[in-house]
């Protein structure tokens, strides 16, 4: 399987923050969700894959080439959407069209204009009169004119409700009917990977905690409850994210271990939200 | 080549959408230059106007996080430097001819003396302040940011618009010091020289600026 990205043994450190051996590949044809807490390190990845900050050791590749070396080849290829657009605010969205189109091969303007109209867009509008989820449309458009392989997306979904999240997840469903394309998802609303990610690339602190298929994630873990005192301390060790209330105790288990615990503990599926809030709590390697 | 005139092209747009006080400052130059009766100072009050225009690539940039959308592009970062200052001496030319074409018809409309010499002598001078200008702010712009760079790049841009607004008197002591100045004779004897020294040595530190961008902005985390 060709990978459309691959992070190899990254390192980045600043003042106070540091991403440690940070590692992971997202095969063609695949959505990947990058998922973990506010600061653990996914705008950082994001930013060094796009040549924003140097490496200080390691390396990336996106379509099988180094994104230092390739940079402007692998950039006609990336669509990227960023939490906050980068469009000049006074801009029409013609005027975007006109600034952008000339430093693609691939721009193809009646693509643009299609999707202004599908995404119900007025060309004429300027970018500051857009909402959130219009803006985060607008990126969108701009990555699938040039005819993108691979599409960054890093909190795309942050303040926009149901609708347009729902409006989004759709699009990209659409976009990935082309097996040569590829998508990474950065994103601490884990309930949207939930419908359209392949595969979960769990970041906090700067370390990777898990990178591979999201159902083997759901599949390996479950929720754990129980009343007070059924858990010893060593069974306690088990439990990530073991948490306490009146009534008793909730955590997050692997389901291998399920067989060191009382067999009066009640076991429930686990979902993505669960998962990186027990882990972010618990600070455990999966 | 192709990715710099690109690049000229997106800070054209990025900047035309703030024109309005370049236009106001052309604006004030014409009333001022038919108030006075004289159209000596207009080209400093355009390149003036100029100045602070090509600071909006930076303000307007940060403001919109378009270091971002230049990290998207396919684009080298020598290039988006390389393609800055292209688009910043474009604009010197654009300017420069501009006050020529304007004071030549503020001449003929209003009938007011225009000395062609002189003002291509002074535009060519003003050419070179702005260059030094810009070569001096640029880099600071493209190491830290506009906001960051901001403090000591005005003080460079105050210089410039000092030197731009004393420009009469400046070059009327230039004009007193020549018969004591064999140098300066020599410059101005030759039409070439006259013309061509500022624009070239404006030139010379803008290319030195623009390498010193380059390196400065190649290392910058965005």
């Amino acid at each position: 399987m060709i990978n459309i990205l691959e992070l190899n043994h990254v390192n980045k450190g600043f003042d106070g923050f540091s991403l440690q051996d940070v590692s992971f590949a997202l095969p063609t044809g695949f959505i990947m969700g990058y998922i973990g807490p506010n600061g653990a390190g996914k705008t950082t990845t994001i930013k060094l894959i796009l040549n924003m900050l140097s490496l200080d050791s390691g390396s990336i590749k996106v379509f099988g080439k180094d994104n230092k070396i390739c940079e402007q080849e692998i950039k006609e290829k990336i669509g990227v959407v960023m939490d906050q657009p980068f469009y000049v605010d006074e801009w029409t969205l013609l005027d975007v069209e006109r600034s952008l189109s000339p430093f693609y091969q691939k721009w193809n303007s009646s693509k643009y204009s299609t999707l202004l109209k599908e995404f119900h867009l007025d060309a004429q509008k300027k970018v500051k009169a857009l909402s959130r989820g219009m803006k985060i449309k607008l990126m969108i458009a701009v990555a699938l004119s040039h005819e993108a392989d691979l599409l960054i997306l890093d909190e795309p979904t942050s303040g926009l409700d149901a609708v347009a999240r729902n409006e989004l997840i759709d699009i990209l469903g659409i976009f990935m009917t082309d097996e040569n394309k590829g998508i990474l998802f950065s994103t601490h609303i884990t309930s949207d990977l939930e419908k359209i990610a392949d595969y979960i690339t769990f970041i906090n602190n700067g370390k990777i905690l898990y990178s591979s298929t999201k159902d083997d994630l759901l599949e390996k873990y479950c929720i754990v409850k129980g009343g007070n005192g059924t858990l010893n301390p060593e069974q306690k060790k088990h439990v990530i994210g073991y948490r306490e209330h009146s009534v008793g105790f909730d955590g997050l288990i692997d389901r291998n271990l399920l067989k060191a615990l009382p067999k009066s503990v009640v076991t429930e599926p686990s979902n993505l939200d669960e998962i990186v809030v027990r882990f972010t709590m618990g600070e455990k390697q999966i | 080549m192709n990715k710099i005139a690109h690049f000229i092209h997106l800070d054209f747009y990025t900047i035309i959408p703030y024109k309005k006080p370049l236009y106001l400052l052309i604006l004030v130059g014409l009333v001022m230059s038919v108030i006075i009766e004289s159209i000596s100072e207009l080209p400093a009050i355009i390149m003036m106007g100029l100045l602070v225009v090509m600071s909006y690539p930076f303000s307007i940039g940060e403001k919109n996080g378009i270091d971002t959308l230049y990290a998207t592009l396919p684009i080298k970062r020598n290039s988006v430097v390389t393609g800055r200052y292209a688009f910043v001496f474009c604009m010197e030319i654009i300017a420069a001819i501009f006050a020529l074409l304007l004071s030549a018809a503020l001449s003929v409309i209003f009938t007011i003396d225009l000395n062609v010499t002189e003002t291509l002598v002074s535009l060519c001078f003003l050419t070179a302040v702005f260059s030094l200008v810009v070569s001096l702010q640029y880099p600071l712009y493209f190491k830290f940011g506009y906001t960051k760079g901001q403090p000591f790049a005005y003080l460079f841009l105050s210089l410039g618009i000092l030197t731009i607004a004393l420009w009469s008197g400046i070059s009327e002591n230039l004009a007193s010091l020549t018969s004591l100045n064999n140098l300066w004779e020599g410059i101005s004897a030759n039409p070439y020289l006259m013309f061509g020294l500022p624009v070239g040595i404006g030139f010379l530190f803008l290319a030195l600026s623009c390498a010193l961008s380059c390196r400065l902005y190649e290392k910058r985390d965005i």
